[in-house]
């Protein structure tokens, strides 16, 4: 198992989206790491690699298997992460924030969402899917959800319930 | 054995804890802040503002000590003699362990660190992950010496899920001199430091016969040793990862070995850095290529660096987002300046406020909004100070993340010492943008 991520998001959100898809790993016996970089020294983008050997983290072409973004990108931004994403590999983003027609060469399976979904459907998006990626069953990921964030994040659960339904 | 998660900070604590080091000094500045916040035993925590002061803390520290500073470019050249200080002095007054960790929060600071150390005779070592930081901070502990080590901006935000640190097996590995790496029986030599031997020793499973990988961990006394013994068995050298000093340095040691009549000819000394660097983090796939171009394997067209770059920010938060709108509505500006590591994502971030002093001046800005951190009124007081009695209007927000509750209120202080008259100190909630108009100096404590 090699599991490598990107994800486009503000440092507070991480933080917790971190914990959650550390806790993911653990749970799965595999071993994760997160490392936080800059696109153009301006956009954040964390590079999250999950793997059953220790995980080293390094910018390579063709290598992440996964993109979320919850922010718009500029074209010169998408032309940066096009040069780090996998054949077929999976997109994740608001309707309009990312233009596919950068990524159709890499045959991409694109998850568009509406643009009205909030930041933490798109969390509980991305939880979902790493927790299927890592066979992880709902009810373990909803004990470590209780467990990381607690009462604080109500909306996420609640996203993550609805999301993980489907 | 357990997962445990591991940061920079979180290896700091565990070495301190093994070791029983009873003082971790840590500079005034978010970077360095923030790694401290992973350290548990608050009691044994001193801040400092500069060299003088650290020099100060540790020769009258009777025990074991730890030293984290994130240096900006200005203050390597200082931070340099301080340890060049501590090193001379240690040597007459030995039974003191000092680990010093210099966090550099980007490539131009690292580079600047480890070829001023060369320069300087300063030994070093360069970690390349966060259990060799672990290792390298146990076997400093365990000498009675200063130990340095510099590390690169990948590591400081990087965190893991990984086994738990050795310490016990690391300290054996140290004493039997395990902190030296050659892989590979290539004739074409590269000298690597840091994260980048990692990538090296990957792509080592098709180049094992073309090339020969030297680690270079520690730079200390013997480096000129292992270097000529290096420049005596290869004939192509490649550099990569250590910053420009080592082309130089590497090519002076090679013409004095052939003035010494030990080879015939100064070997091909080229320096990878120089090729791909221009400050972003470097892919495999670019350092690969390039490697391949220099042995004559094909050139391809990957020798360019995405442009990501693993600098090490403090984001703003959503508190300070929404304050630094509500200023941008309250009055007409004509500049929102962001010193860094502070990262907003609009505004010109500027690497220290002195240069913000600089546009001022040459721009004839007068109406401004700053953006930096709290411990900036330490660093820069001076830019600070002139800044607020330079320009008409400005609104000065300073962050305090990462800044435990009593450093803040001594700082708060401090910033009222040099506000000058007629400069009003607020925090968010007092910030009323309507009232604005009639106030020509802010500073807003976030």
């Amino acid at each position: 198992m090699d599991l490598r991520m990107a994800i486009i998001i503000d440092e507070k959100k991480m933080t917790m989206l971190r914990n959650i898809i550390l806790e993911i790993a653990r749970s799965a016996g595999l071993r994760g790491a997160v490392q936080k970089c800059h696109i153009e020294g301006k956009t954040s983008l964390y590079l999250v690699r999950i793997s059953s050997v220790p995980p080293k983290i390094y910018l390579s072409k063709d290598s992440v298997d996964y993109l979320a973004t919850l922010k718009p990108l500029r074209e010169e931004e998408q032309e940066e992460l096009l040069e780090l994403l996998k054949e077929r590999a999976t997109i994740l983003s608001r309707e309009n924030d990312i233009d596919v027609s950068i990524f159709v060469d890499k045959l991409p399976v694109v998850m568009s969402v509406q643009r009205d979904t909030t930041d933490e459907e798109m969390i509980a998006r991305i939880i979902n899917d790493v927790s299927r990626m890592l066979s992880i069953r709902r009810d373990t990921v909803m004990r470590i959800l209780k467990s990381v964030i607690g009462e604080e994040y109500v909306e996420l659960v609640r996203a993550y319930r609805a999301v993980s339904r489907r | 054995m357990g997962l445990n998660r591991l940061s920079i900070g979180d290896v700091l604590d565990r070495v301190s804890r093994k070791f029983d080091v009873s003082k971790i000094y840590v500079s005034l500045d978010p970077i360095s802040l923030s790694v401290a916040g992973r350290i548990h035993a608050k009691e044994r925590i001193s801040y400092f503002r500069s060299g003088d002061e650290l020099l100060l803390g540790i020769l009258t520290n009777a025990g074991r000590s730890i030293a984290i500073v994130a240096p900006r470019l200005m203050d390597v050249g200082a931070y340099i003699t301080c340890l060049r200080s501590i090193v001379n002095i240690l040597e007459q007054n030995v039974n003191k362990s000092v680990l010093v960790v210099v966090l550099c929060a980007n490539w131009r600071v690292f580079s600047s660190f480890v070829s001023m150390s060369v320069v300087s005779n300063l030994p070093i070592c360069i970690p390349g992950s966060l259990s060799s930081i672990g290792l390298m901070g146990a076997y400093a502990l365990s000498e009675p010496k200063l130990s340095v080590l510099v590390v690169e901006p990948g590591l400081i935000s990087l965190e893991e899920l990984d086994e738990e640190l050795d310490l016990e097996g690391v300290e054996g590995l140290c004493r039997a001199g395990g902190t030296e790496v050659r892989v590979g029986s290539g004739r074409v030599a590269v000298l690597a430091g840091g994260s980048v031997v990692n990538m090296l020793l990957e792509a080592l499973e098709t180049l094992s016969e073309d090339i020969s990988i030297y680690a270079l961990t520690s730079i200390d006394g013997d480096l000129r040793d292992r270097i000529s013994s290096i420049v005596k068995e290869h004939a192509n050298i490649v550099i990569v990862g250590l910053g420009g000093v080592f082309e130089d340095m590497v090519r002076a040691i090679a013409e004095k070995c052939l003035e010494d009549g030990q080879i015939s000819r100064i070997p091909n000394i080229t320096s990878v850095d120089s090729i791909l660097g221009d400050g972003h983090a470097m892919s495999r796939d670019s350092l690969l290529a390039t490697i391949l171009d220099i042995l004559g394997r094909g050139r391809s067209d990957l020798s360019r660096s995405p442009k990501i770059s693993s600098i090490v920010t403090v984001e703003a938060n959503e508190e300070i987002r929404s304050l630094m709108d509500k200023a941008r509505r309250a009055m007409d500006i004509d500049s929102i300046f962001v010193i860094r590591p502070m990262h907003l994502g609009y505004g010109e971030h500027l690497e220290e406020a002195y240069e913000a002093c600089v546009r001022v001046s040459s721009a004839g800005l007068n109406r401004l909004i700053i953006l930096a951190h709290i411990t900036e009124v330490c660093r820069s007081r001076g830019a600070i100070e002139w800044l607020l009695e330079n320009t008409e209007r400005i609104i000065l927000v300073l962050s305090t993340c990462h800044t435990p509750e009593h450093l803040k209120r001594e700082l708060c202080k401090e910033i009222s010492a040099i506000a000058p008259p007629g400069t009003s100190i607020i925090t968010v909630e007092e910030f009323l943008p309507e009232r604005r108009r009639g106030r020509s100096r802010l500073i807003i404590v976030a």
